[in-house]
């Protein structure tokens, strides 16, 4: 199935790099992974495993003090690994690739209408004049669901609610019209019903322009709600890749099942909640084995010492952990992993239930 | 009686305006006249009075302070002493003399006279005022008076300067020199503005490079070193390697120049600081990222994106740097020999003349009143999150 696809952005064993304090940190360790036409990826893992980062690489926008030390990233028969100057960027961003980022509160210029917000993309990227701009963007607020749009259309971002806001950063998104669509984390910063509102939205659209979109987050829950693939990120590296299917219904990576045993919704009254002890490792020093096995309770001798390598699991689905190794002894998975339909099943009548409340 | 007729027609007319605003706002008129709501119910004028008269009763409050801190610093008898006894005074001419200043002055009567007296001078109602001077004549005395003039606010009279005719008024000697001062410091504004905003932005812009470092270094040693002895280097840095005239000179531009420069350099120091810091915070906002990567190209992110949000704090510094121009400044004016009103309360105090001691007080809290004012209304202007609505 995945190679009747067509590969959007083909990520080749890169790796990024941050000086700090006059030290060099490797904190994307040798990565590799596709992301095909019209589908939604999810980059899923804990804060600081470096999904921000990874994407920031596609559109260049890497803080100063980072550098991609190594591999490529093919979009559209360009390596975007080799670019350098702003020049070669404004050529993609944008235009091609756009981002929306985590808090709408502050992706908005304060001092810039919303109008003005958008309408300067359309006049940037399609050449329109101000007037066909301000028509344009008008059409586009009343996309993303902005009541009274024209009327709307001069106010200030201060103006607006924090999902409001992030159906302009949409709109904005909209605007450029790309070909990929990077969703940093577009929800966490947004209460509940909002998040799914603003989830829908993304997906409508989509479905509409035919992007492709890539979409970063902690939370799995809305990973199942949006993506077509996975890619479990755990400590600069991709732990385990796959459909939708292959990552919520057979797991195999260690990491991934204690990400998905910590999905809150799945927990059950009589079980306290559960949780990945121990930190992520510091990308300070060299990262030696397998950096997760200090928090793995699976973990075996080997993966204190030897990173690795990837498994293939079917034709859509790799992992790598020692454990899919034909040497590996045949562990059992946790309990909330072998019922995760049944939990999850669960989980969507009680979501259902609830969205149904909050919309009466 | 023209000047008394124009002065109470002004103010009249100022307090109908302001009830007439007040009784529209709270809509008891013109309630529900769009036009009269939009020009007299307006967030800003209201706003602005409502500034205006907490103001008037903080001034109101300083000025009660310094009239009974100056009646304890300066009392009547030993100023009357250190103004008049010298040079072989008689004693009744020096009782004459003294009894027609403290009468000038506002010293008779009780304290609460005296106040009273204080606050109807400096109380901005058009008033006559009349002073008498002693002429003597054969060894005999005579009172003559011999001017009446009308005044707005009455600072008094001054005495004993050099330079200045006994029984002066405070009026004649202030303003001249206010707008020597304001000639010179307006020309410094600019050049501290033309200078500072390029040199912060520039810092900001090459963060770490050799520019910012070299900026960075500058404004250190500007922290460093005490503004008296920096204005001393500038001086001889100006006066002797450029050979610049060191004496200020009004009818001689290049005169001019060494204050101006002094001034400019020291000035742009602080406002390149402050545009940078406020820069390089924008530089890391997050609606500057997003911009970013919506394909802005950077010159049009530096100036739309980060440029304008990053004057917007810096703009409420204007209007006090125009209207502090009018106070001069102590230190330079002497250096340069600039007969300004930067030295005006020096010279005061130094010359027991509590009137001009007084009149430069109110007048500096009254231009920073005005200046904070300003600063609000034009921060306001450029910032749209910034509403009058209470």
């Amino acid at each position: 199935m995945a190679n009747e696809k067509e590969v959007v952005i083909d990520v080749k064993n890169l790796s990024v790099g941050f000086h700090v304090r006059g030290k060099k940190t490797n904190v994307i360790r040798n990565i590799s992974f596709p992301v095909y036409r019209g589908e939604t990826l999810a980059i899923v893992g804990e804060s600081g495993s470096g999904k921000s980062v990874t994407t920031k690489t596609f559109t260049g926008m890497l803080d100063s003090n980072g550098f991609i030390s190594g591999g490529s990233i093919i979009f559209d028969g360009l390596d975007l690994a080799k670019f350098k100057t702003n020049d070669d960027w404004l050529q993609i961003r944008g235009k091609r690739i756009a981002t929306i980022f985590q808090d709408p509160m502050t992706s908005l210029n304060p001092l810039l209408t919303i109008g003005y917000q958008i309408s300067e993309v359309l006049i940037l990227h399609h050449g329109l004049s101000k007037k066909e701009a301000k028509e344009e963007a008008i059409k586009l607020l009343a996309k993303v669901r902005i009541p009274n749009p024209e009327e709307r259309y001069n106010d200030y971002p201060f103006q607006y609610s924090g999902g409001m806001r992030q159906r302009v950063v949409i709109a904005i998104a909209l605007a450029c019209r790309p070909e990929v669509l990077i969703c940093d984390e577009p929800t966490t910063a947004l209460d509940v019903t909002v998040q799914a509102q603003i989830i829908a939205l993304i997906k409508e659209l989509q479905e509409e322009y035919k992007w492709t979109t890539i979409f970063i987050t902690h939370d799995l829950g809305v990973v199942a709600n949006v993506a077509d693939r996975i890619a479990v990120m755990y400590a600069g590296q991709i732990v385990e890749y796959g459909t939708v299917e292959d990552v919520f219904y057979h797991p195999e990576h260690p990491y991934t099942w204690a990400l998905l045993a910590s999905l809150p919704q799945l927990g059950t009254k009589d079980e306290p909640l559960s949780f990945i002890v121990g930190n992520p490792p510091s990308f300070a020093g060299e990262i030696i084995g397998d950096a997760f096995a200090p928090r793995n309770e699976y973990a075996m001798n080997i993966d204190f010492v030897m990173e690795p390598p990837i498994f293939k699991i079917s034709e859509t689905h790799w992992a790598k952990t020692w454990l899919l190794s034909p040497n590996a002894p045949k562990v059992k998975k946790p309990k909330v992993i072998e019922e995760l339909h049944l939990r999850m099943k669960g989980a969507a009548t009680e979501l259902k239930r609830q969205e149904g409340e909050d919309y009466e | 009686m023209a000047s008394y007729l124009i002065g109470y027609t002004i103010i009249g007319v100022l307090v109908i305006f302001v009830v007439f605003s007040v009784l529209v706002k709270k809509r008891i008129l013109f309630g529900n006249t769009v036009s009269v709501q939009k020009i007299f119910g307006h967030p800003l004028l209201h706003y602005s009075l409502r500034r205006i008269g907490s103001s008037l009763i903080s001034i109101a409050l300083a000025i009660i302070v310094t009239f009974f801190l100056l009646r304890l610093a300066y009392p009547a008898q030993a100023t009357c002493l250190k103004l008049f006894a010298g040079n072989h005074v008689s004693e009744d001419l020096f009782k004459l003399r003294c009894d027609t200043w403290k009468e000038e002055m506002g010293f008779s009567g009780s304290v609460l006279q005296q106040l009273g007296t204080f606050f109807y001078n400096i109380l901005p109602l058009p008033k006559n005022i009349c002073r008498t001077d002693i002429v003597i004549g054969n060894g005999t005395f005579s009172y003559e008076i011999y001017s009446c003039r009308a005044f707005v606010i009455n600072f008094g009279t001054i005495y004993n300067l050099p330079g200045f005719p006994d029984g002066g008024f405070v009026i004649d000697y202030m303003l001249p020199r206010m707008m020597t001062s304001f000639k010179v410091g307006i020309i410094a504004t600019v050049l501290e503005l033309g200078l500072g905003y390029p040199f912060g932005i520039l810092m900001a812009r090459y963060q770490n490079g050799i520019f910012d470092k070299i900026g960075k270094t500058y404004i250190m040693t500007i922290d460093a070193i005490p503004g008296v002895a920096y204005y001393y280097i500038w001086m001889a840095i100006l006066c002797g390697l450029f050979a610049l005239p060191r004496v200020y000179d009004p009818n001689n531009f290049l005169t001019w120049l060494p204050i101006i420069l002094t001034m400019g350099f020291t000035g742009m120091s602080g406002i390149g600081l402050w545009v940078r810091r406020y820069m390089v915070d924008e530089f890391n906002a997050d609606y500057v990222k997003f911009a970013r990567s919506k394909g802005l190209e950077e010159g049009r992110i530096m100036r739309i994106h980060i440029l304008r949000n990053a004057v917007v704090p810096l703009v409420r510094t204007f209007p006090s740097a125009v209207i502090g121009a009018l106070m001069g400044t102590y230190y330079l004016e002497n250096i340069y020999n600039v007969d300004g009103i930067g030295r005006a309360i020096i010279v005061a105090n130094s010359s027991y003349n509590s009137s001009l001691l007084v009149a430069v007080i109110i007048v500096s809290a009254l231009l920073s009143v005005i200046s904070y004012l300003l600063g609000d209304i034009v921060t306001a202007m450029v910032d749209p999150r910034i509403s009058f609505t209470s």
